[in-house]
């Protein structure tokens, strides 16, 4: 255990020092303090060494010291909790964090994988599709797997993650996207009005770039100032740990808060991530900028770090990453770095401006900081670490390094090209950045009421605004006038803040771009890295330049510049930058790449959130549920639902119980749960015409109490749905769908409703849930109920065939629908929900003495196919009446839905595949559903003439039996006509007869009896 | 007449589960004994409808699609020309509704058995909601009395802003029945991060 931290300050930062906590990084256990982040620990202990690169295996350490870290990334926890591919910068230290570094083997420090270094001039943009991909696309699926084995990222868990993840939904007036200075004055602004705030920060505390400043300077007491007032309007709600990773349509946006990422493990019923929707009326985005790198020899060896990072790393953690530092920037904002990181080690500053900005300079040579104007660093000189870099004149207007270049010790270089504004969420609206050479930035320009980003508002350092006091100031007038823009009052007099503004830190000397430094020629060039997770070099650029990928967008796909889990939040300017001199374009011209969502990686668990396993979609179970439950049936999803499958006794499997259930239920007589299929109440005086228009047979002359079997089509002419609707009352009808077809038979009803015939007066309702259905079926079905039912006579002239009645079982209202699906005697009995299980059991309690069984939707299958009856596997969005065999419902005397476009050439074609039977020739031969017909000893291969669409064993035929759509169908001139049935995935040849779908009972004598 | 049997039947066990178990932030039960009669006009017969249906059912009828009638017979207005009463099982309203309107005036369908109505409160009851329905519950955009009809764990539900007590305000969910076990489960689990307390 190593207690000794060489990188810790004596003093500063704002960690607890009171407090240590242990953590582990490949394996060795180190100590930190409370508030670091695993960085900020492991540079305190002298680790510097974070990472190796994604194809080179170059040793790398932290560049940033927030989201935007492309270098440092490992995999954190263990076992189910595993994460890869997470920044060390934004992981929070806690006791027992454990972490190990990623795509090095067998060790970080010594790892095979770097001999891919010393290939490097092959391995360059385009290497992989030019060598791999080129021979054959075979060749392309076989090197695959080793080339992503050898680059590559950590490796996600196999178990379980044992979290709780969750979903909400927030609303509010403005959404304040960012806590640094100027989201905080937008939150105040807008919520002083009274305006519902939403201010949302990816880090723990809020604050942003003012975290950076010494803790108790002026800027840091504003900030507290700040947030006490906050903290006291209670229309605020201020989201820390959150990121707000996606804009969308009408002031949508996606965050994400990792509730729990901070502790070894979620509290008990915590969840580790919360997806956050939120809807606001308008938004201050103000995401700040993000410090860009610049280009130079060996610029990705640990040790090198944007110099906002470092400033960070000295006043917010306490830590200084190296004794000899060297600052290297083309703009001022550095120079606050040079001078803090001062205070505890030896500084020199090398600025590629030859106009320096003499009051910073002059406060910084008073801290004892050497300063080179008019240089650059050019190259670093070390392995895993830095031992020194070469500083050479520069010319900024040129762009040209010279000789005299000197060796300066260090070992951290800090270099600042200038700050990238956060424009990520107006970018994903459709904003695009223009590139303004004065900022030496993209920024993003959102008109009043922009169509794709209304009430959107850009402030602070992601508007150009880049010193802390402007920013402040900005993020207010955004905020009052988000508000304003709401109707809500605002005091235009008001000030950023009680008890003064931040402090002044305008720029005193405009920025110079540098982008990339080449060396003077004599030196030998090293790799000037820009996307350092992709280790994309200027080298690469300028391939893909050479190329013809002159286009951003092509060159970032050639490339990868920019395609990493950081998105080139560092790399992508820099890269187009360079592409804009190669072309001799203005960077403008050349533009950026467009930003997507998410701006951060979104964990795979908050978005299911609590949708998995149990949860994973909603269950319907139908009324009879517990009972089906008690008598032990097994269950099939059927969509949503959960419906009995078969009930087996002892011993029995699927096959066997099915079998059964079938046979006894045409010996005597069997019930089975129909309270999945679609029930739709239709009322209204023109109930009637309207079901003439929507099924293909007629309805006017249907009696009170009479169903009718009726088949709807979708516009085209194919079947839509099929069902029974009765007619209960003179204006009232009952309407059955299939399970499948329930609800889009009910939208599509309430569509023709609503847009093509306003003018009927007709009610549609869904009463799925209001009914408990079951069918009783056999040749003792009558019986049966007439033991049961009281106010109906169940006799043929009582209660005839497709007859409808009104009972009682017990007290218990029933509808009993004489209607058969089996082809055997048949009834259905349908009561109130809350009623199916007490007329269920009163079933039981009869049955008995009439031979009852309970049979499944398996069976149900069975006795439907034996009979020839048509099911959702028939009905399947390709077929039409004549195709199954319902030709002759069709009404000639009426219009419906579907009549003209069913007479269309296609369909009338003799040669379509039409409904029919098939018989195997061997009587023990089972076909396969879902085979494929072919010419019997013909060609086995394509199409085919049909497909077969439902199979059973048929315990009355006693051999194996199917229906299909075969070409031409059945030939009655040619009864013995043979197909093959064919399942080419286990290499099936079924020879059969093409026969009549109705094997059983064809003449329907049963069902009358 | 036998008793209506719940979805939840069975389900709805007394008890406190998840986090803050000593201080509840949600408390979950059944409403139970409720049925739902539907009554639907026509665009030319809607005014009147709405009109007669009040001295029918003896109550006020809703100002609009998002403001319902609370109390011992509940209205809520589920369409431009629906409605939906509320009322106790024993209540014979819709039976004088079939007999009060002709089919050219409005029709009634017997929704009795056809949703669950599960009932919300307890001083955290939004924070379940906003966990669950995609629904603004500021008490200043969604008021005492407020309906919305919405999306919850993928089915369609109705939200009812029903009444307060001293546990806090009272949202009342109705759920079609043969998806109330699922929602009941997925309320459960939701609201356990919560502190929930179970009244049967």
């Amino acid at each position: 255990m190593s207690i000794v931290a060489p990188g810790r300050l004596p003093a500063g930062g704002r960690i607890d020092r009171s407090r240590t906590v242990s953590f582990t990084f490949d394996g060795r256990t180190y100590l930190g303090h409370p508030g670091d982040t695993l960085a900020s620990a492991l540079l305190a202990n002298g680790v510097t060494l974070m990472g190796r690169s994604f194809k080179y295996h170059r040793p790398r350490g932290v560049v940033a010291a927030g989201s935007a870290e492309p270098n440092a990334l490992v995999t954190l926890r263990a076992g189910g909790r595993r994460e890869p591919n997470i920044p060390a910068t934004v992981a929070e230290l806690y006791d027992g964090l454990s972490a190990i570094s990623q795509n090095r083997w067998p060790s970080l420090d010594f790892d095979v994988g770097a001999v891919n270094g010393l290939v490097k001039p092959f391995l360059a943009a385009g290497f992989y599709y030019k060598t791999f991909m080129g021979p054959t696309e075979k060749a392309w699926m076989w090197f695959e797997p080793f080339i992503r084995r050898a680059a590559g990222l950590g490796a996600a868990a196999d178990e379980r993650d044992p979290d709780r993840y969750e979903r909400l939904n927030l609303f509010c007036d403005v959404l304040v996207v960012g806590g640094g200075p100027a989201g905080l004055a937008a939150a105040l602004a807008a919520g002083r009005t009274g305006a519902r705030v939403v201010l949302a920060d990816e880090g723990p505390v809020l604050g942003g770039m003012l975290l950076d400043e010494p803790e108790g300077s002026e800027a840091d007491r504003w900030r507290e100032r700040a947030l006490a007032e906050l903290a006291g309007l209670n229309n605020v709600r201020i989201l820390p740990r959150t990121t707000v990773f996606g804009a969308y349509d009408h002031g949508v946006f996606g965050l994400v808060e990792r509730v729990a990422d901070h502790k070894a493990e979620p509290a008990p019923f915590e969840p580790r991530h919360r997806y956050i929707t939120v809807r606001s009326r308008a938004a201050v985005v103000a995401a700040g900028a993000i410090e860009r790198p610049i280009g130079f020899g060996n610029n990705d060896r640990p040790g090198v770090m944007l110099a906002s990072a470092l400033r960070s790393y000295v006043n917010r953690y306490g830590v200084l990453p190296g004794r000899n530092i060297l600052v290297f920037t083309n703009n001022d904002s550095a120079y606050r770095t040079a001078i803090d990181a001062a205070r505890a080690g030896a500084v020199t500053l090398a600025d590629a401006r030859d106009q320096l900005p003499e009051a910073l300079a002059a406060e910084a040579r008073a801290a004892g900081i050497e300063i080179l104007g008019a240089h650059a660093v050019v190259q670093v000189v070390g392995g895993k670490s830095v031992r020194k870099a070469l500083v050479a004149p520069y010319d900024a207007k040129t762009g040209q390094t010279d000789n005299g270049w000197k060796e300066i010790r260090c070992d951290v270089v800090a270099m600042s090209g200038g700050w990238n504004p956060a424009v990520h969420l107006a970018s994903q609206r459709g904003i695009r950045p223009r590139y303004d050479e004065t900022a030496a930035a993209f920024l993003a320009e959102i008109p009043p009421e922009h169509p794709t980003a209304p009430g959107m508002r850009l402030a602070g350092a992601c508007n150009g605004q880049f010193d802390a006091r402007a920013a402040a100031l900005d993020g207010f007038a955004k905020g009052q006038q988000a508000a304003a823009s709401l109707g809500f009052a605002t005091d235009t007099a008001g000030t950023a803040l009680d008890g003064g503004d931040l402090p002044a830190d305008a720029p005193q000397q405009p920025i110079v771009p540098v982008w990339d430094v080449k060396p003077p020629r004599p030196l030998r060039a090293r790799k000037r890295f820009l996307d350092f997770q992709h280790d994309v070099a200027a080298s690469d650029v300028a391939l893909a330049h050479q190329e013809g990928y002159v286009s951003v967008e092509h060159m970032k796909r050639y490339t990868t510049l920019g395609m990493a889990t950081d998105q080139g939040k560092l790399a992508n300017v820099p890269g187009l930058a360079i592409l804009a001199g190669l072309r001799g374009d203005p960077i403008n011209d050349v533009g950026t790449t467009t930003f997507r969502p998410p701006y951060t990686p979104v964990s795979l668990g908050a978005v299911a959130g609590a949708e998995t396993e149990l949860h994973f979609k909603p269950v319907r179970r139908t009324p009879f549920h517990r009972a089906n439950e008690r008598i032990g049936a097994a269950f099939i999803d059927v969509g949503l639902w959960k419906r009995p499958w078969y009930y087996p006794k002892a011993g029995e499997d699927v096959n066997a119980a099915y079998k059964r259930e079938a046979e006894q239920t045409r010996a005597t007589v069997g019930m089975v749960d129909v309270s999945s299929l679609g029930k739709i109440d239709v009322q209204g005086p023109d109930a009637a015409e309207f079901l003439n228009r929507v099924y293909v047979n007629g309805w006017s002359k249907l009696e009170v109490g009479k169903g009718r079997y009726g088949v709807m089509l979708r516009d085209d002419g194919v079947v839509f749905d099929d069902g029974t609707t009765t007619r209960i009352a003179e204006h009232h009808y009952f309407m059955t769908t299939t399970t499948a077809g329930a609800a889009k038979v009910m939208a599509h009803l309430e569509n023709l409703l609503q847009t093509a015939w306003p003018n009927l007066k007709v009610s549609v309702t869904s009463v799925t849930d209001q009914w408990a259905g079951v069918a009783i079926a056999g040749p003792n079905s009558r019986s049966l109920l007439q033991d049961l039912v009281s106010q109906i006579d169940m006799s043929n002239a009582g209660l005839p065939h497709m007859g409808m009645r009104e009972g009682f079982i017990g007290d218990i209202p029933v509808r009993v629908h004489r209607l058969s699906f089996s082809g055997e005697l048949a009834y259905e009995v349908y009561t109130p929900a809350g009623f199916g299980e007490a007329v269920w059991d009163a079933i039981l309690a009869k049955g008995e003495k009439h031979g009852l069984v309970l049979y499944g939707s398996e069976a149900l299958g069975t006795l439907r196919i034996e009979k020839g009856h048509v099911s959702a596997p028939e009905l399947d969005g390709r077929t039409t009446l004549d195709d199954l065999g319902l030709g002759a419902m069709a009404s000639k005397a009426k219009p419906y839905i579907g009549k003209l476009l069913a007479r269309r050439e296609a369909y009338l074609d003799p040669m379509r595949q039409r409904f029919v039977g098939l018989l195997p020739v061997d009587p023990a031969a089972r076909i396969r559903p879902g085979s494929i017909i072919h010419v019997h000893n013909g060609d086995h291969s394509g199409f085919g003439l049909g497909r077969v669409t439902s199979t059973t064993y048929s315990p009355q035929l006693k051999r194996y039996i199917a229906l299909g759509l075969v070409a031409g169908g059945r030939d009655d001139q040619a009864p013995e006509r043979m197909v093959d049935a064919c399942y080419p995935l286990k290499g099936d040849v079924v020879p059969a007869r093409v026969v009549s779908p109705h094997f059983f009972d064809p003449e329907g004598e049963r069902l009358r009896g | 007449m036998a008793e209506i049997l719940s979805a939840l039947d069975g389900h709805v066990k007394a008890g406190r589960h998840g986090a803050n178990v000593d201080e509840p932030g949600v408390v979950l039960s059944e409403g139970r004994g409720l049925v739902t009669v539907q009554l639907t006009a026509w665009p030319d017969t809607a005014s009147a409808v709405a009109v007669k249906a009040g001295q029918v059912a003896q109550t006020a009828m809703p100002p609009s699609m998002r403001i319902g009638i609370s109390g011992q017979t509940t209205v809520l207005q589920v369409g431009p020309e629906r409605w939906w009463f509320v009322v106790p099982a024993s209540s014979d309203l819709r039976q004088r509704l079939e007999a009060a309107f002709s089919a050219e005036e409005a029709v009634v369908t017997d929704l009795s058995h056809a949703r669950t109505i599960v009932r919300i409160t307890g001083p955290k009851a939004r924070d379940l909601l906003a966990r669950v329905v995609p629904i603004d519950l500021h008490p200043a955009v969604f008021p005492r009395d407020s309906i919305a009809q919405t999306i919850m764990h993928g089915v369609g539900v109705l939200l009812h802003f029903s009444g307060s007590a001293s546990d806090g305000d009272i949202f009342d969910l109705h759920i079609p029945g043969t998806f109330a076990l699922s929602h009941w489960e997925w309320l459960v689990h939701q609201a356990e991060g919560l502190g929930l307390e179970i009244r049967a």
